[in-house]
């Protein structure tokens, strides 16, 4: 077997790809992969990728060659590429272009290189109630304009992706631009690898719709604000929160020269719908009761937008995927860190939001300062005597509740405010009532699931102008609080479990700091407990981003 | 001295988290310190059970400092025995097999009496019991000796360029030992349990298929049938490193396993091949693996190769006895004696030497035309004269292991399966550590070692891992039972 030692990319036969970080082509190599596969870790030595349908009609939206990808894969090869992979790139990638869908009157219609793939579409029962008529000819066929989504989101699952080429409804114009500075007068204008997003989006086939990929702390919003003003339309976004709806319309206002009453909230308390309107995926999913449709679809077309933005795009729940195949000839961008989802529905992104049109390594970014470096340390922190004998003879949830508040911890959290002194720390937790006693303990205001949005939005601006030093949080403050100075993050309790979770309050603290850019990321853990063994699936998610830990002792 | 089980605690709270689930102070029978206590012998059969998950179960056993102080020892006596005492205990080392040795076929038996006496005195061997004949019979060498000074073989003249002719090379032992490994680390946990036909059940195939990452095996192959895990399987049962519990009708390992995979990968090969070939004809392998070293990339002419065998080294083969003044072949009491002369040698050393090169084609290592034998890749590797780079393996902080192609030695590779299950058996293997594998590992090893095995081939051992793997010892070791402690009778 030839074998390479200067390259670092290994090949394997199930499609992953794993990349030596500690190779002097590494870099290039990356750089070169971004375009047809998805990054799944990232630990110290060997990054793992994966090629997969998608990530191969992706490259091949972005106009990559299956010759592109193949040599690619020998240029950097450290052993041979497995014979098996190279037929599976060919007859993927030939898969993407070969239909397409373009505009027909007050139709589309879908046309096919290939007769063969035209039949075997047509006799395919889900799909035959979305054909307009048979125009009698074996490389065409017409479709209904609002069948567009679901028609693409089926095909997609049928392995045969479909290129939109029908163009989109240009919204209401909106006459808008960035500011060059902010309210308070720093100067301030979009980063360089912002306007490549911005560019990726609106250029190349089927532009106009697709999915930015940046990591936390990378500016998406202002991705999205950017693409906004230069389309210069009406535009309606979708946000995760209540919180992320407020820090997206406060860096709307700041950093263009929309006015507040262009800016529309449309929210459980508010429902305005102005020229640039923020919702939530919350308000528009509700339903008075189970039967009903959600009420609140209709505003999507009750403005003619030009421009839909979905923040966190791994996170848009079904239904607005369901209403989205509907929004078809709207211009569509998805702003999201992963593109892996929980459900496994990364192909619904694809087909109705769009293909992948920008990413970059968060190495890269952490590289140029634009994301700031962080070090995870686990702190094992031992029970007392009387707790541990509790321990011993009680059931596992109990053992988990023990350990989770083990009262050790406050004295843990103590030094660790102390290291801190001088940097501004947040405290999450899950368990409240814990929580609140270390609140209490550290005279430190708590923000959870009770607090009033405007209890919130209000301590969420004392702790970005400074005032507050530490701030406690509870599961709330898991998803799109921006709070660019936090450079400490504490986790006294958590659910271990879940990746997204840990992804999210991790990205708490990675905003770029003045100085070293440096963060910190605590976890409080109970020694020799069940929540130590739960805290590892923790590190493996850490790890596999690509972020070393380390454990230490409490004493 | 007497041998008993130790129970021993990380800190002397546990004593009290111990006495919380059992009546253990019943089961003490004498405390050594405050973190050391010997339990009775019923200790493991009425707590234990109700302690599962509690206490970690450890064979009491020697360290690698130990072992290694011990050869140090007997190396500074076999140095300062007579010139001629050591020559026969050297050809008893050539000759042995698992440290037992003929001594008709090492020595001669009324020549080298004063010898062999001399080496039992100085407890370097013992005669075994069912020794009938003085000096003749079966002696087990001390397991701690150094090995015997290397032959000095020059058969540069036998070098000669490949030819057309020799024949494709069949598969080769490295692919097998690894297998072997990996099947003998996947074998001890979870136990396997074989049928009355002498099959592995199907639900034990089927979890060995998971932890081997063999799709095939996982989805309901037999484990017999497979053509690869089932050769290994054979393999394991041919050097009888496997065996089957009459009772629970579970498979064992032997624990001989390991020093048989010991070394580096040409070493493990080596041993393989001495325990495949034929026992009164693996002496005979030394010298086929110098020449094949020599040759490197060449091939070797036989006949040169035996007549450079016999002028250097005959005696290697078989020792000359001295019988009436004349060197005669050994022989059994009541035979007639051989003579040990030229033409002697072609009838018995030069076809001994055939047979074995014979065998070797069998298992890969060579390949042979009429006159000729060349090593294929894996007897080149074997006989140190073409081994390739050697690229790291990687363990990333999220516990996972990546083992490219000719990475690991065999013996690596059992432990590491040890540690954890194979993910991914592909262009490059993936393994994932795991605290189970660990806790398993601690039945017999120390934590260090783990982490020795990891480092000697990654750049950098995350300090993540280290950490990690120490954490986890550290919770499993909180409770020690020790089994086999030796301790002076009055403590």
């Amino acid at each position: 077997m030839s074998y390479v030692p200067d390259n670092p990319l290994i090949a394997q036969s199930d499609h992953t790809l794993l990349l030596e970080t500690q190779s002097p082509r590494f870099e290039e190599a990356r750089d070169a992969l971004l375009a047809f596969a998805e990054l799944i870790k990232s630990p110290e030595y060997i990054h793992t990728w994966r090629i997969t349908s998608l990530s191969l009609w992706n490259a091949a939206a972005a106009g990559h060659s299956a010759d592109e990808v193949i040599d690619t894969l020998k240029r950097f090869a450290k052993y041979p590429v497995p014979e098996s992979l190279l037929p599976t790139i060919r007859e993927k990638m030939a898969r993407y272009g070969r239909l397409r869908l373009v505009r027909d009157g007050e139709f589309l219609r879908l046309e096919a290189d290939d007769a063969a793939d035209l039949a075997e579409i047509r006799a395919a029962k889900q799909l035959r109630d979305l054909f307009a008529d048979d125009l009698g000819d074996p490389y065409a066929v017409r479709v209904l304009a609002r069948k567009r989504g679901e028609l693409k989101q089926v095909l997609t699952a049928f392995g045969h992706p479909v290129q939109d080429l029908a163009g989109y409804d240009d919204g209401d114009a909106l006459a808008m631009s960035l500011v060059e500075r902010t309210p308070d007068g720093k100067r301030w204008h979009l980063r360089d690898y912002q306007l490549d997003a911005i560019d990726a989006f609106q250029a190349g086939p089927g532009a106009g719709s697709g999915v930015v990929v940046l990591p936390c702390g990378a500016g998406k919003t202002m991705v999205g604000i950017g693409a906004m003003v230069r389309l210069g339309m009406r535009t309606l976004i979708l946000c995760t929160g209540q919180i992320a709806l407020q820090q997206w319309k406060r860096e709307i206002l700041e950093r263009t020269s929309l006015t507040e009453d262009q800016v529309g909230e449309y929210t459980a308390e508010t429902k305005q719908i102005a020229a640039v309107t923020l919702t939530t995926y919350q308000i528009l999913t509700w339903r008075p009761n189970k039967l009903a449709p959600p009420v609140h679809f209709r505003l999507f077309h009750e403005a003619s937008w030009g421009l839909v933005i979905y923040d966190e795009v791994h996170l848009l729940p079904a239904p607005i995927f369901r209403e989205s195949a509907y929004l078809q000839a709207r211009r569509r961008l998805g702003l999201t860190a992963t593109l892996v989802r929980e459900d496994g529905n990364e192909g619904d992104v694809f087909a109705l939001i769009g293909p992948k049109r920008f990413d970059m390594p968060w190495k890269r970014l952490e590289e140029q300062g634009w994301i700031a470096t962080a070090k995870c340390v686990e702190v094992r922190v031992p029970l007392s005597t009387e707790d541990r004998m509790a321990a011993v003879s009680a059931d596992a949830t109990e053992k988990y509740r023990i350990a989770s508040r083990n009262a050790r911890k406050g004295a843990v959290l103590e030094k660790l405010l102390a290291r801190h002194a001088d940097q501004q720390i947040l405290v999450l937790g899950t368990y409240l009532d814990h929580l609140e006693f270390l609140a209490r303990r550290f005279d430190m205001p708590i923000i959870s699931g009770d607090t009033p949005a405007a209890d919130r939005r209000a301590l969420y601006q004392r702790f970005r102008s400074g005032e507050l030093r530490v701030l406690a949080m509870s599961k709330v403050g898991n998803f799109s609080v921006d709070l660019p100075n936090a450079s400490v993050a504490i986790q006294v309790s958590g659910s271990w479990g879940s990746r997204q979770e840990e992804a999210q309050r991790l990205g708490r603290i990675l905003r770029p700091k003045e100085g070293q850019n440096q963060a910190w990321f605590y976890t409080l853990v109970t020694a020799d407990s069940v929540e130590q063994e739960y805290a590892e699936r923790r590190q493996l998610f850490l790890a596999e981003q690509g972020y070393p830990y380390r454990i230490e002792a409490a004493d | 001295m007497r041998v008993v089980s130790v129970l021993e605690v990380a800190d002397e709270t546990a004593w009290s988290e111990l006495e919380a689930l059992v009546p253990l102070q019943d089961h003490v029978v004498d405390v050594l310190d405050a973190r050391r206590r010997i339990v009775g012998p019923r200790f493991e059969r009425d707590l234990l059970p109700q302690l599962q998950g509690r206490v970690l179960v450890r064979y009491a056993r020697r360290s690698a400092d130990q072992v290694e102080q011990a050869r140090v020892h007997l190396g500074e006596e076999v140095a300062a025995l007579r010139f001629d005492f050591r020559k026969v205990l050297f050809a008893a080392q050539r000759h042995a097999l698992e440290d037992v040795v003929v001594g008709r076929q090492a020595w001669d038996p009324e020549h080298d009496a004063q010898a062999v006496r001399a080496l039992c005195a100085a407890d370097l061997m013992t005669a075994l019991a069912d020794d009938a004949e003085p000096y003749e019979g079966r002696y087990q060498l001390h397991p701690d000796l150094p090995d015997p000074p290397a032959i000095a073989y020059d058969f540069a003249d036998a070098v000669m360029d490949e030819t057309d002719d020799l024949a494709e090379p069949k598969t080769g032992p490295v692919a097998l030992l690894h297998d072997m490994a990996s099947l003998a680390a996947t074998l001890e946990r979870p136990r396997v349990r074989m049928t009355h036909d002498r099959t592995v059940t199907k639900a034990d195939s089927k979890r060995l298929g998971k932890r081997l990452a063999a799709k095939d095996l996982s989805d309901g192959a037999s484990l017999e049938s497979h053509p690869r895990w089932g050769r290994a399987l054979r393999g394991l049962e041919a050097l009888h490193m496997i065996s089957l519990d009459a009772a629970s009708r579970e498979l064992h390992l032997d624990l001989g396993l390991e020093a048989t995979l010991a070394g580096e990968t040409e070493d493990a090969c080596d041993r393989l091949v001495h325990r495949l070939v034929d026992r009164d004809l693996h002496v005979v392998v030394p010298a086929v693996r110098a020449a094949l070293r020599q040759a490197g990339k060449g091939a070797v002419d036989e006949m040169v190769f035996l007549e450079l065998l016999r002028d250097q080294h005959r005696d290697v083969i078989f020792p000359a006895w001295l019988r009436q003044g004349a060197r005669v072949y050994p022989s059994l009491i009541g035979d007639d004696h051989k003579d040990y002369d030229e033409d002697a040698f072609d009838e018995i050393e030069a076809k001994m030497v055939r047979a074995v090169l014979g065998r070797m084609v069998a298992f890969g290592l060579i390949r042979r035309a009429p006159g000729v034998f060349a090593g294929t890749v894996d007897g080149r590797r074997w006989a140190k004269a073409g081994a390739g780079p050697h690229p790291p393996i990687w363990v990333s902080g999220d516990l996972e292991i990546i083992v490219p192609p000719d990475s690991i030695t065999p013996w690596e590779r059992f432990q590491i399966e040890r540690l954890g299950p194979c993910l991914q058996r592909d262009v490059v293997d993936r393994y994932r550590l795991e605290r189970e594998g660990l806790v398993t590992w601690l039945s017999t090893h120390d934590v260090s070692e783990a982490l020795s095995v990891l480092s000697r081939r990654c750049p950098g051992l995350p300090r993540a891992v280290t950490e990690t793997l120490e954490a986890w010892a550290g919770s499993a070791q909180r409770v020690v039972l020790t089994r086999g402690v030796l301790i002076e009778q009055d403590a």
